[in-house]
């Protein structure tokens, strides 16, 4: 078949590229006219071509290794759809491929049996080396199962299927890859050379040979594809493209030419099919699209054609428009920025209002000296004609204007007018303050004040509030001048016709603003104070913050005043409730400080630390002593436990000595940002998981084993370990974090349940979760016990 | 950075009279790190230090000091520290669940 010659015309093309020979240079050229003997000549200057110094190894990543070693980090750019691109994308993949074939072990079956442990400790080497938005960790992995798959398919075809039967061949790993290792090698091996994998594996060559159009983009992929295109302005930046002319891009050779016979006819196909859909006669609605319909063939599920990897059918079929799309990293921080610089606009901006206003006190300064000399003037010649007073109401217009006074409707005698002045020269004898009235930067809101879509000056003397762009303003707006957008396509609440309609276009003019969605924020102001007259001052604002703190939903009754002080005095002076513990409670003196991050945490209900668990374990310890079963339950301390290191061991031995040998040990322990408790109770251990998986902790089980068996050999009991149980019915989480409040609860069902049934009770796997109630209870006990103590 | 702080730490005493205080800081595991430090250089470095020491990184450790929460910005003089005091240093170990 045609593409299959191409190929391997094209791989001797690259060879000699790469080695940078000049008379296959000069072959390159001749190539256009002559291509029969091109042929030819290529597969000479291949047999002729001698290597200097050793073959290329596998690639180590040095560039990448080097700069993570300096505590540096590449950034990976992502796309609308969340796919990394730009240069550093091959980079990430070639590390991702180099991590992939030395950290997973290659005698295991399939990636979904690699276990999730080594999978994240994957993923977190990737994050040591680039900056990578959270979201792609799916897709990194992804990339690397796919990569790792490949290794082990290129170690079978060149390395195990060549010398199959050869024993001595296979004992070692090719010396190119010798960080295999000799016995997983030797599994490998006899898995690859097994029957059943021969059988497999001609079935899925068979597959693979029914490949019709294969694409000519190598590693550029339709990532690559898609950023040329771009590039070359025929595809905005953003915008989906059809991927009908992506896929038919891809096959194209370098000239434009399409070759095979097979596939011009789909190209056809799909050319029809666009111009049809250009003219509105082909809908395509979902995966029923141009490329579908061309090549005759559904979609496959996990992947789209035509695409590139990582985007499944989901991700790209039920994406309408852009309101769906995915915020990467990089875009939140754009808007941070574009937010501060506003804010720093906004900032200088009131600035030079400050300043203009001392120019306008001048100014009035002066007017008042006119007026006073006209007033002379006047009760000299008792002039009281009207067309004087015309004249002379600008100035005093303009005096009244910048004190925001009332100006008179009717024209009064001018004599009135005066005195009215005079009212107003003496409590205009300090300008306005500024402070209070006039412009100050605001936030706006539309549909509910949560909802900012711009900053802005609010102006919102009300006397300049009359007009604006000709409209009066409505009771209850103010106007506001928009400086700068969140939202920049939201719609205003008062447009301007045919003018401003959303916020984007109202930026840098005056439009008018419900007050009630205006949010003015403080920070700006009580900063300034702050600096200036340190602690008095800065109290004085705690204190009002205090009292303006909006309670968050989450926060159960009786503990309003709580959260306050913690948003407040607590944040501001860094200050901690301290909770001292007798040696009793965790076998040494303790003082738990809670500090206002992990009193806000446990308020809100999101996830919390081991101060939180701590605090309730000594609450439990409480109730404990009251009920005098000190020798029955003990606790260890999760914070002196977090390091499995050598005190590790000392440690729980030591607690573990402490009672008899039916006293039960709860020890909370966090593991990757999740917690779990292990449980040591009549010489077995038991570990409770509020998560369905994983089930085994071997960082943790081998130190706790270990620490058991020193334990053991010390009060003469031998020194036979227990299996570690994984109590597999505990009651699951309901959400994503609240692990923490799940084991607080294991603790107090545990230590309620006189009877010790939970062992038998939450042996057998099950789907049981707790419900937000429960977990709700063991919080609200704890924080009523810090309050207690505060 | 840590190593500049360690070369402090190893100085002998007495060298500077009052310009050096000895500073632990108190693991919750109960291990005590001692840090010597000039009294008018920010807490930052002890801190950075010490979380070099133990491998773990800056935000997920808050020191304490009677209590309060250290500021990297501020300095022994500042606090009145003196010599010998004792830093708590709490790790947060936050944990939700994803795994």
């Amino acid at each position: 078949m045609a593409p299959k010659k191409q190929k391997v015309k094209k791989s001797k093309k690259s060879k000699p590229a790469a080695v940078q020979d000049n008379a296959d240079q000069l072959v390159d050229a001749g190539q256009e006219t002559q291509p029969e003997i091109t042929q030819s000549e290529t597969t000479t200057t291949e047999t002729k071509k001698k290597r200097y110094g050793g073959a290329r190894g596998p690639s180590s990543m040095y560039k990448v290794v080097v700069k993570k070693a300096q505590g540096k980090k590449f950034k990976v750019r992502c796309n609308y759809i969340g796919v990394p691109v730009g240069r550093v994308r091959h980079t990430l993949q070639s590390y991702i491929g180099m991590l992939a074939r030395t950290m997973i072990p290659i005698d295991i079956k399939s990636w979904p049996f690699v276990e999730r442990e080594l999978k994240n400790k994957l993923w977190m080497d990737i994050q040591n080396a680039f900056k990578i938005p959270e979201e792609c960790e799916s897709l990194v992995l992804k990339s690397a199962g796919t990569k790792w798959r490949q290794f082990k398919s290129e170690l079978t075809t060149d390395y195990v299927i060549p010398f199959k039967g050869d024993k001595k061949k296979l004992r070692k790993p090719p010396k190119k890859y010798g960080f295999v290792g000799k016995d997983v090698w030797k599994r490998f091996v006899a898995e690859r050379t097994s029957d059943k994998w021969m059988k497999l594996r001609a079935k899925q060559s068979k597959i693979v040979e029914q490949r019709k159009y294969p694409h000519r983009l190598s590693r550029k992929g339709y990532i690559g594809l898609e950023e040329e295109e771009v590039k070359a302005g025929r595809l905005k930046p953003g915008e989906k493209p059809d991927r009908a002319i992506l896929w038919k891009k891809a096959r194209q050779t370098a000239e434009g030419m399409v070759v095979d016979t097979g596939l011009s006819d789909v190209l056809k196909k799909i050319d029809n099919l666009l111009e049809m859909k250009k003219k509105g006669e082909f809908q395509p609605s979902g995966s029923d699209d141009v490329l579908t319909r061309a090549l005759e063939t559904p979609e496959h599920s996990g992947r789209v054609r035509g695409i590139g990897s990582y985007i499944t059918p989901k991700l790209w079929f039920d994406l309408p428009k852009e309101k769906k799309r995915r915020i990467t990293k990089s875009e939140l921080e754009d808007r941070d920025r574009i937010r501060d610089e506003e804010m720093e606009r906004t900032r200088q901006e009131m600035e030079r209002t400050k300043q203009e206003m001392e120019s306008y006190k001048e100014e009035m300064e002066r007017t008042k000296q006119e007026i006073n000399a006209l007033k002379s003037l006047l009760s000299a010649s008792n002039i009281t004609s009207s067309p004087l007073s015309d004249k002379d109401s600008c100035p005093v217009e303009k005096a009244t204007h910048n004190q925001g006074a009332v100006i008179p409707a009717a024209a009064p005698t001018l004599r009135e007018e005066l005195i009215v002045d005079a009212d107003i020269e003496y409590v205009g004898g300090d300008p306005p303050p500024p402070a209070k009235k006039g412009p100050r930067s605001c936030e706006l809101s539309v549909d509910n004040i949560e909802n900012k879509v711009a900053f802005g000056t609010i102006f919102d003397d009300t006397e300049l509030n009359t007009v604006v762009h000709g409209v009066p303003i409505q009771p209850g707006h103010v106007r506001v001048a928009v400086d700068g957008a969140i939202q920049g396509d939201a719609l205003l609440p008062v447009p301007v016709e045919g003018e401003l309609e959303t916020v984007k276009q109202a930026i840098g003019s005056m439009v008018s603003w419900p007050e009630d969605l205006i949010t003015i924020p403080p920070a700006v102001k009580t900063r300034k104070d702050a600096s200036k007259k340190k602690d008095k001052i800065e109290m004085r604002n705690v204190v009002a913050k205090f009292k303006k703190v909006e309670v968050a939903n989450s926060v159960p009754n009786g503990f309003n005043s709580l959260y306050k002080h913690a948003t407040t005095i607590m944040k501001e002076t860094g200050d901690s409730i301290a909770i001292p513990c007798d040696v009793e409670v965790f076998g040494c003196d303790k003082v738990i400080y809670i500090l206002h991050e992990n009193l806000i945490a446990l308020l809100k209900f999101e996830e919390i630390g081991q101060a939180a668990i701590t605090a309730h374990m000594s609450y439990l310890h409480g109730m404990i002593r009251e009920n005098n079963e000190m020798d029955v339950y003990g606790f260890i301390d999760p914070g002196a436990t977090f390091n499995l290191n050598k005190e590790f061991e000392t440690y729980v031995v030591k607690r573990l000595m402490n009672g008899s040998y039916d006293r039960m040990f709860l020890m909370p322990h966090n593991f990757n940002y999740h917690w779990i408790l292990v449980v040591i109770y009549a010489g077995e251990i038991f570990i409770l998981n509020p998560l369905s998986h994983p089930t085994h902790f071997p960082h943790l089980e081998k130190p706790l084993l270990s620490a058991f068996k020193t334990f053991k050999a010390q009060t003469g009991r031998g020194n036979t370990v227990p299996k570690i149980k994984n109590l597999a019915g505990s009651p699951k989480q309901p959400g994503g974090r609240e692990c923490g409040y799940a084991i607080m609860r294991y603790m107090k069902d545990i230590i309620e349940d006189k009877e010790m049934t939970f062992i038998t009770k939450w042996a057998n796997k099950s789907r049981k979760s707790y419900k937000m109630e429960e977990l709700d209870e063991v919080r609200v006990e704890t924080l009523a016990y810090i309050q207690d103590k505060l | 950075m840590s190593g500049t702080t360690t070369a402090d730490e190893d100085k002998k005493p007495g060298t500077e009279g009052g310009a050096h205080i000895n500073l632990k800081v108190k693991g919750q595991d109960g291990n005590e790190v001692f840090f010597r430090i000039k009294r008018n250089t920010q807490l930052k470095k002890l801190m950075n230090a010490y979380c070099d020491r133990q491998s773990v990184e800056m935000n997920s450790i808050a020191f304490l000091f009677d209590g309060r929460r250290l500021q990297g910005a501020q300095t022994p003089d500042e606090l009145e520290m003196e010599d010998g005091d004792e830093i708590d240093a709490m790790l947060h170990q936050t944990g939700g669940g994803i795994i």
